[in-house]
């Protein structure tokens, strides 16, 4: 291979590397599965449940105070935020939702989440496949590069998000790594 | 970011070291190369400056001194084009230098 062949093969290389780590932004980016987002909600309402139970205290008394039009009158108001003596804790909306109605709040939070989601899993399997597609190509284009070095004798400009364990790795892991094992003629030899 | 996955050759290592070590002495000449010829230029142009208070029909610097100063000027225009290079030089040479001493202590950047 010409060292113009091999500069044009370090640029296609180049343009590989870019679109997996595009890939791997994509896949690192993608919304979870609905199991998890389901699991999330039910954590979600049923700590709000917790946090914020209905509280009519005004029904405890020797005397009740509590009335239904009383706590109309407040709702209709807009004053449920501030009538604690009469509703205790039911300031807290979500709270409410969640001891009153949390099917409907779970079905209507589900309603608008995304489909098509990975679970934890299937996100670890797929990142760490395009993180080996990576490396194999970071590794091919860094044999390329010290090739190209030694008939030139002169530099090679790296990527500034090359890898530096690859940038500084010996010749000989980086030719098993690219499953050479002959070091980097062999490789090209393959390339070629 | 991950753990570093390759041992580090300790030649690639110091090639890299002394490539950054390089990039940032040459960069270092050249602003040091840059203010010693704006001093000559100051001084030039001060000397033509007074030239031409002492005689403001004359030319100004003498025909020598004036030659002198249009050379300064070219190098400095020259010498600013070298500066801006060894910057990019220093600055690149020393963040791939960053990237392999991570990769020394187990890590990748």
């Amino acid at each position: 291979m010409s060292i113009f062949e091999t500069r044009k093969h370090v640029e296609a290389i180049r343009s590989r590397i870019e679109e997996l780590k595009g890939e791997r932004s994509r896949v690192m980016s993608l919304p979870a599965d609905r199991a998890t987002i389901e699991s999330r909600i039910d954590a979600l309402i049923a700590e709000a449940a917790r946090s914020a139970p209905v509280f009519f205290e005004g029904l405890f008394g020797e005397r009740s105070t509590f009335t239904a039009q009383h706590f109309n009158s407040c709702v209709a108001g807009n004053r449920v935020f501030s009538a604690d003596v009469i509703i205790g804790r039911l300031g807290d909306p979500l709270g409410f939702l969640a001891v009153a109605m949390p099917e409907a709040l779970k079905a209507a939070a589900l309603a608008r989440m995304p489909t098509g989601g990975l679970t934890d899993e299937q996100r670890a399997a797929a990142i760490a496949k395009v993180n080996a597609d990576l490396e194999r190509e970071e590794v091919a284009e860094e044999i390329a590069l010290r090739e190209i070095e030694d008939i030139t004798g002169g530099h090679e400009r790296r990527r500034l998000d090359a890898r530096g364990d690859i940038l500084a790795a010996f010749d000989a892991d980086l030719a098993k790594a690219a499953g050479g094992g002959k070091g980097r003629r062999g490789f090209f030899g393959r390339a070629a | 970011m991950s753990g570093a996955r390759f041992a580090p050759d300790p030649a690639r290592v110091a090639g890299y070291r002394r490539r950054a070590d390089n990039a940032r002495s040459v960069w270092r000449g050249t602003t040091e190369g840059i203010a010693e010829l704006r001093e000559q230029r100051a001084s030039l142009e001060r000397t033509d400056k007074q030239f031409r208070q002492l005689n403001p029909n004359g030319p100004g610097l003498p025909p020598a001194q004036a030659a002198q100063l249009g050379q300064v000027r070219d190098d400095l225009a020259r010498m600013n084009e070298d500066e801006a290079a060894a910057a990019s030089e220093a600055t690149y040479s020393g963040h791939v230098l960053a990237s392999v001493m991570a990769a020394t202590r187990g890590e990748t950047v």
